[in-house]
């Protein structure tokens, strides 16, 4: 899969989302994710994620296409938690499953997961595809983070695609070569031990000589950092913050005054 | 020595150092730069008469079967974000041809390779693979025709063991008997000079022989075409040049060997017909000596000429214009030893 298709980059645009100084973006996906865990009924959680769509395709200018090759990744972890919740939530039988049971209560939590998961994530990406990771890095050493740890982040955060990439080139190696086990199911958790040796190896490979090349070129040696392009903190960028606090307020008050449920 | 150490000279050096093996030159100090050799060249008197070679002595070039094994027409690809990779392109490959597809990053070549080895299929023009359409291939049968070599072969392997490897293609291909695999294997393991590194974990062989070993598990399924990614990306020179008679002897097997790289060195020595690929369109299709004299494709390619050519184009300005059918490094050199020994 290439970065096109997984679209988990900075995606360089003027949007009004692009404009907002890194570290509120950073605080505003905190409120939303801190919100999610008030909500009792998946409609609330269905509103903020429509909400943060919204954000994603008409405030960022995100592409349609880039969402939807996105959209295994926003779905597929929330999908996964709700089957889970279905079958181990306590409550009524509903359906029977051989030795499984799904149940009236693994109904009801289940969306509620669904939608907290896949909204965190949304809004992570929505954080992503707004923010040039070098402009997080300065804005957390602007705020009094050590260089260092602000370093670390922003690697963090550009070794994340080199790392998808090179699961996605293994994927796509191992299709070629085929199988060769008898069971799908061995042969499935063969491969994901193989996925995760490679990945490793390679990864570790890549943290050496990134920190090699840091050693080199004097990384920490100075205790003040410049930078070439500087990030200016606007207060006005707050509003987003606000705005998303009072909406998450209102929902949860409705949520609970019985209005959403 | 320096042969021995695997070390990449610059072609002026590598001539300098052959010409220093020839009578006269023993004391010259061995040229670096273009300007440098041709000093050289003048002083000796290599620079009187043009250089051409006879028929008989020229390679044969070009030469290829009728049989087209793959035909792209008007191919396109975009990607789900909207970023067309490939722009309507055309070729064949035919069978036991030598081809280099060349271009620098992001040019569409892997893209295109992605396309004949069936992990993606075209989203416009039509791709035959092998007498079929490509959207009714899957990429498992289609690897026993078309076999893709990564650039890193670790991501190829499977197992805990060299043997192994060979024995899960082997596997993979509908191979059950314990007995034969173990024959088969060694078999492979002998003929890519693998046998000694047999218990070998995959990870631990040198970058040399993990790319042989990737070549290995892909060659076992017979395939008709062998389509590898950057064989040379960070070999040195002996290592290059082990597996390039590799992929020669492949070749003299009747199977085509197809390769991406953006090596325009590789290019030189190695190249036979050579397609060169720039922003996901086609610029050129034709014989390697060709795209040297092409500047505005090796320009609008973002390709750089070798020293070689360099050189070439120096020895023509200064009266000694030598034939387009001496293209690589060791050909120059024969000729101007034999200029030099008045034959």
């Amino acid at each position: 899969m290439s970065e096109q298709e997984h679209g988990l980059n900075y995606i360089a645009k003027d949007s009004l989302m692009h404009r907002i100084y890194p570290l509120t973006k950073l605080a505003w996906v905190f409120v939303v994710a801190a919100g999610l865990f008030f909500y009792r009924t998946p409609y609330t959680g269905a509103i903020m994620f429509g909400v943060i769509l919204f954000m994603a395709l008409v405030v960022s200018r995100v592409p349609l296409a880039t969402f939807l090759g996105s959209s295994k990744l926003i779905f597929g972890l929330g999908l996964i938690l709700m089957v889970f919740h279905f079958f181990a939530d306590p409550g009524q039988p509903v359906y029977r499953l051989g030795p499984l049971t799904i149940t009236d209560g693994g109904l009801q939590e289940g969306p509620i997961f669904f939608f907290r998961l896949s909204v965190v994530v949304l809004a992570s990406f929505v954080l992503i595809w707004t923010t040039d990771t070098r402009d997080l890095m300065v804005s957390l050493a602007n705020a009094g983070v050590p260089y260092r740890y602000a370093f670390a982040v922003f690697l963090a955060l550009r070794f994340l695609p080199l790392i998808q990439r090179e699961v996605e080139a293994v994927r796509s190696a191992h299709t070629i070569r085929g199988r060769a086990a008898q069971s799908g199911l061995i042969h499935r958790f063969k491969l994901w031990q193989r996925y995760m040796f490679t990945v490793l190896v390679n990864g570790l490979r890549k943290a050496e000589m990134a920190a090699i090349a840091l050693e080199c070129r004097g990384f920490g040696a100075s205790r003040q950092r410049t930078y070439i392009k500087p990030v200016k903190y606007r207060p006005v960028s707050l509003v987003l913050v606000a705005v998303f606090l009072v909406f998450q307020v209102g929902l949860i008050y409705l949520e609970r005054s019985g209005i959403l449920a | 020595m320096i042969d021995t150490l695997g070390v990449w000279l610059p072609e002026t050096s590598e001539i300098g150092v052959g010409l220093q093996q020839a009578a006269g030159i023993e004391k010259h100090p061995i040229p670096i730069t273009v300007s440098e050799t041709i000093d050289l060249f003048q002083e000796k008197g290599l620079l009187q008469k043009g250089y051409s070679v006879s028929e008989k002595e020229a390679e044969p070039r070009g030469d290829r079967s009728p049989q087209v094994l793959i035909s792209g027409k008007n191919l396109r690809f975009e990607y789900p974000g909207g970023v067309e990779a490939l722009r309507g392109i055309t070729f064949d490959i035919h069978q036991g041809e030598w081809l280099m597809i060349l271009g620098r990053n992001g040019a569409g070549k892997s893209t295109l390779a992605n396309l004949l080895v069936g992990l993606k299929k075209p989203t416009g023009g039509r791709l035959n693979l092998f007498g079929k359409e490509a959207s009714r291939w899957d990429v498992q049968t289609l690897a026993n025709q078309i076999a893709l070599v990564f650039q890193n072969p670790e991501h190829q392997f499977l197992t805990d063991s060299v043997a192994d490897e060979i024995g899960y293609s082997l596997m993979a291909q509908g191979v059950s008997d314990p007995r034969e695999i173990e024959g088969r294997t060694d078999t492979w393991l002998g003929k890519l000079g693998l046998l000694e590194q047999k218990d070998t974990h995959p990870f631990a062989l040198s970058a040399g022989l993990k790319r042989r070993l990737g070549v290995a598990t892909m060659l076992v399924g017979d395939p008709q075409i062998l389509l590898v990614d950057e064989p040379t990306y960070g070999q040195d020179k002996e290592m290059t040049f082990t597996l390039m008679s590799l992929m020669e002897e492949i070749r003299d097997q009747g199977v085509s060997v197809v390769m991406i790289t953006h090596d325009m060195r590789l290019v030189q020595e190695y190249g036979e017909r050579v397609l060169v690929m720039s922003g996901g369109q086609l610029l050129f299709d034709g014989l390697s000596e060709g795209l040297f004299t092409r500047d505005k494709i090796l320009h609008q390619a973002n390709l750089r000429r070798t020293i070689l050519h360099k050189l070439l184009r120096e020895m023509e300005f200064h009266g000694a214009p030598v034939e387009t059918r001496v293209r690589k490094t060791a050909d120059l050199e024969r000729l101007l030893k034999l200029r030099l020994s008045g034959e």
